[in-house]
């Protein structure tokens, strides 16, 4: 198996307060990577350090084999990096920003003109090519900064939460995007507040805490693993569920409760037949699939919208 | 990285700093108003009063603190300008993205005072027709001249290395060390000062080390203020590998 970028042990402190604890995980080559954690987790700091911009304290990291310690420039000509904030010359157009762009990175002429096509055309901003930055709305900026980090045709892209604060249609041309660039054999790397990003993009996923990996492996390894297998019940009228024996105690959710067990399926036929015998009227009986938000609060203590 | 791309990124410095400055209007109003009020005293209180176009070229002891703000900007303007994302990540080492700044800083110190001394050549020359002092002594004047624009470049590096050890220290886990930095610019922009210090600065035929010809001690600084040069550079260089604070 090939990977795309390989972490291993990275530490880095800020003034003695350390940010990355020893993380590590490994990112399989054209997959999309979720990074995920609360603020402060070191989710920035990894990014940064696998983009080139910070050098860890100690530890190993690779991208596509070339070690960022004593191949970093190699390293880096993998990498097309979006960060946080949007990285334009507001004055310029889109056109002249990514012709400044794509020329820092090497590609000239013709090339570069029709590589500048192609990318406006997969942020679907070709008919704004010539508009100055200054005029687009903030998911527009986003798109042009995505861009140019795809100018170069990078192997990898480093995606710093590229959907906060951004309009609807910019946040589904960029999920399009990241889809046609795994298409094309693009490893993503992907760090965002919304689990539902995750869930629909990712193959697999960190969850990042205290500068160190808490939690990893593919959707489902994480979901089986930390995701509580629950039952629903919700009866007429709002009445309590009947308690079962051998079980925990069900809490309240919605207008339902919610049992939390490992044997799901049993605990579905006891509940139902509990509603029988008590002649309770069920209106919804499911079970629950886990879901990432409740694996991220588990593990976490918080939810990645509250911090 | 190859010459070609590294002439880029210098060419990319000048660029975004031309085109700044050019922009500004106001810019190009002072100048002229300066221009006029210097033309306008020189016609008045020219060479027959006393005035020594000479006079002019102190204000050229100030250039080293100008050079040293233009290095200082050019870095912290990826700090500022929110670019320093991309312009960290880009696929140079820091050393070259550095020393692109460095030299596209130094090619703009000696634009700005070849345009300084040729603006004092030319209010000299004014001088010199307006008065009807004959061209006698403009060889000597553009000699001296030349001694400062030499003594500029070379301590021009200097000034610039250590505005980049600013601006990369103001973004690092090293930034309580800034203030001693500032006081450093003001010594280290005080070089021609110095370097004039120890020569003869009698005033008339001699102007210093400027008087005429350049000492011999001055050759032997000039390596030494490269060396120093050198280490602020390094120090910027590890600065921006190790201790910045992003």
């Amino acid at each position: 198996m090939s990977y795309a970028i390989e972490v291993e042990q990275l530490t880095k402190s800020y003034e003695n307060k350390a940010a990355l604890r020893g993380i590590g995980f490994k990112v399989e080559a054209g997959s999309c990577f979720g990074l995920l954690g609360p603020n402060g987790a070191g989710k920035s700091t990894t990014m940064k350090i696998l983009s080139g911009l910070l050098e860890p304290d100690q530890g190993k990291a690779r991208i596509f084999g070339n070690d960022l310690g004593t191949a970093a420039n190699e390293a880096r000509k993998q990498v097309g990096y979006v960060p946080q904030s949007i990285t334009l010359y507001e004055k310029l157009s889109a056109v002249d920003n990514l012709v400044f762009f794509g020329e820092m990175y090497g590609v000239k002429g013709k090339e570069l003109k029709r590589r500048i096509d192609e990318v406006l055309e997969q942020v679907g901003l070709a008919d704004r090519a010539k508009d100055a930055v200054e005029k687009f709305s903030g998911g527009m900026k986003r798109r042009v900064n995505i861009a140019a980090a795809l100018l170069h045709r990078p192997k990898l892209i480093i995606m710093d939460e590229p959907t906060v604060g951004i309009d609807p249609q910019s946040r589904n041309h960029i999920f399009e995007m990241i889809r046609s660039l795994q298409q094309s054999g693009v490893t993503v790397l992907y760090s965002t507040h919304y689990m539902e990003e995750v869930e629909s993009m990712c193959d697999s996923l960190a969850i990042v805490d205290n500068g160190q990996v808490i939690a990893g492996g593919s959707l489902g390894e994480v979901l089986d693993r930390f995701g509580t297998q629950a039952v629903y019940l919700e009866l007429q009228d709002g009445k309590a569920p009947p308690a079962l024996a051998g079980y925990g105690k069900a809490e309240a959710k919605d207008d339902g409760w919610v049992l939390e067990t490992a044997t799901p399926l049993d605990a579905l036929a006891d509940w139902a037949e509990a509603c029988k015998e008590r002649s309770l009227k069920v209106k919804r009986l499911e079970m629950v699939r886990p879901s990432l938000e409740h694996v991220f609060l588990t593990l976490t203590g918080t939810t990645l919208r509250d911090n | 990285m190859n010459n070609g791309q590294f002439a880029f990124l210098i060419r990319h410095e000048l660029k975004l700093e031309s085109c700044r400055r050019f922009a500004r209007s106001w810019y190009w109003i002072y100048i002229a108003s300066v221009a006029v009020v210097l033309f306008v005293a020189v016609a008045i209180w020219g060479e027959a009063e006393g005035f020594k176009s000479e006079y002019l070229l102190l204000f050229s002891f100030g250039l080293p603190f100008v050079f040293c703000m233009i290095a200082f900007q050019k870095l912290k303007r990826e700090w500022t300008g929110n670019t320093l994302g991309w312009w960290l990540a880009l696929p140079y080492p820091r050393s070259r993205l550095l020393l692109a700044k460095l030299a596209a800083s130094f090619g703009l110190a000696v634009g700005i005072s070849v345009l300084f001394f040729a603006g004092v050549a030319i209010v000299e020359t004014f001088n010199l027709l307006v008065h009807g002092l004959g061209f006698g002594d403009f060889g000597r004047f553009v000699k001296l001249e030349l001694h400062f624009l030499l003594i500029l470049v070379v301590v021009s590096p200097l000034m610039q290395a250590l505005g980049l050890l600013i601006a990369a220290v103001s973004k690092s886990s090293l930034r309580p060390l800034t203030p001693l930095l500032w006081i450093t610019f003001g010594l280290f922009g005080n070089v021609l000062n110095y370097l004039n210090g120890p020569a003869d600065i009698e005033y008339g035929e001699a102007w210093g080390l400027f008087g005429g010809s350049v000492t011999g001690w001055i050759w032997l600084a000039v390596p030494a203020v490269w060396v120093v040069a050198a280490l602020l550079f390094a120090g910027a260089v590890n600065v921006c590998k190790k201790y910045l604070v992003l």
